[in-house]
């Protein structure tokens, strides 16, 4: 009997091929909390330069620069069950988080903070 | 039949495992200790295009793009429109790790860059300045 759930055990292994999880990460941390850092009205680029360092993008427009900053973490996880000699996908099952910490800040011409958004995208991920 | 069984997953194991590491990197070294030595109102463009070379077009060096082919999470472009007020320097670095397993698979990447924007007046000299090596966090 034993041997038989043996060789059950050892079929089924070779079924479910692979079982993935996948984090990838891109970008930096953005360092502090805007909200206690940055002041509408007040900070400028260089302070906003000095708390978050160089931003990952700089949008060129008519009324002053914005500067985006992002941390994109992707979680992935999928399930894949192949019949081991034709290749054929039995079953598959994916999931895919995408989020991302993201900040822009606005500058009028004089290089002022007009307004920022920010919001922690990545504690919405959830665990797989 | 049991130890049939056992060398028959032990076999499965053997040489259904791996390991996978990578490691891509993209772009110029950005100098740190020149870095350093930039004046805001003293150092002129031609100093920083002296000290760090030809300035990046884009984050995104083609090695990490290839990499991150068909994941959403590629970078950006630093500059949408690289006007010549403003220079980015920059080193892109990825790394990633697998574990693959018979049944199972773990694969993590990460990928930062050292980043340095130079903003520049009408005089042609540094008004501002932002850096951040931001691959330490990778090891």
């Amino acid at each position: 009997m034993r041997s038989i759930e043996a060789a059950a055990l050892l079929a089924l292994s070779l079924l479910a091929t692979a079982c993935t999880i996948e984090r990838t990460y891109l970008g930096s941390e953005i360092l502090a909390n805007p909200h206690e850092l940055v002041i509408v009205g007040s900070s400028t680029k260089p302070q906003v330069l000095a708390h978050f360092g160089p931003p990952d993008r700089i949008v060129r427009q008519r009324e002053g620069d914005v500067f985006v900053y992002r941390f994109a973490q992707r979680n992935g996880f999928e399930l894949q069950i192949e019949e081991p000699f034709s290749g054929i996908e039995i079953f598959t099952w994916d999931r895919v988080q995408e989020k991302s910490d993201r900040l822009m800040v606005f500058f009028d011409r004089a290089g002022v903070v007009s307004a920022f958004g920010f919001r922690r995208g990545r504690d919405e991920l959830q665990p797989l | 039949m049991r130890i049939g069984s056992a060398l028959a997953a032990a076999w499965l194991v053997w040489f259904g495992s791996g390991c996978v590491m990578v490691n891509v990197v993209g772009g110029n070294e950005v100098p740190e200790e020149r870095v350093a030595q930039i004046r805001p109102g003293e150092t002129t463009r031609s100093e920083v295009l002296d000290w760090f070379g030809s300035p990046a077009a884009f984050t995104d060096p083609s090695g990490l793009r290839i990499l991150l082919e068909g994941a959403e999470v590629q970078p950006e472009d630093v500059l949408t429109f690289p006007y010549s007020d403003v220079l980015v320097f920059q080193l892109t670095r990825a790394k990633g790790r697998g574990l693959l397993l018979v049944l199972f698979n773990y694969v993590e990447l990460r990928g930062a860059s050292d980043r340095l924007v130079v903003f520049f007046d009408d005089q042609d000299r540094v008004m501002y300045y932002g850096y951040r090596r931001g691959t330490d966090a990778l090891d």
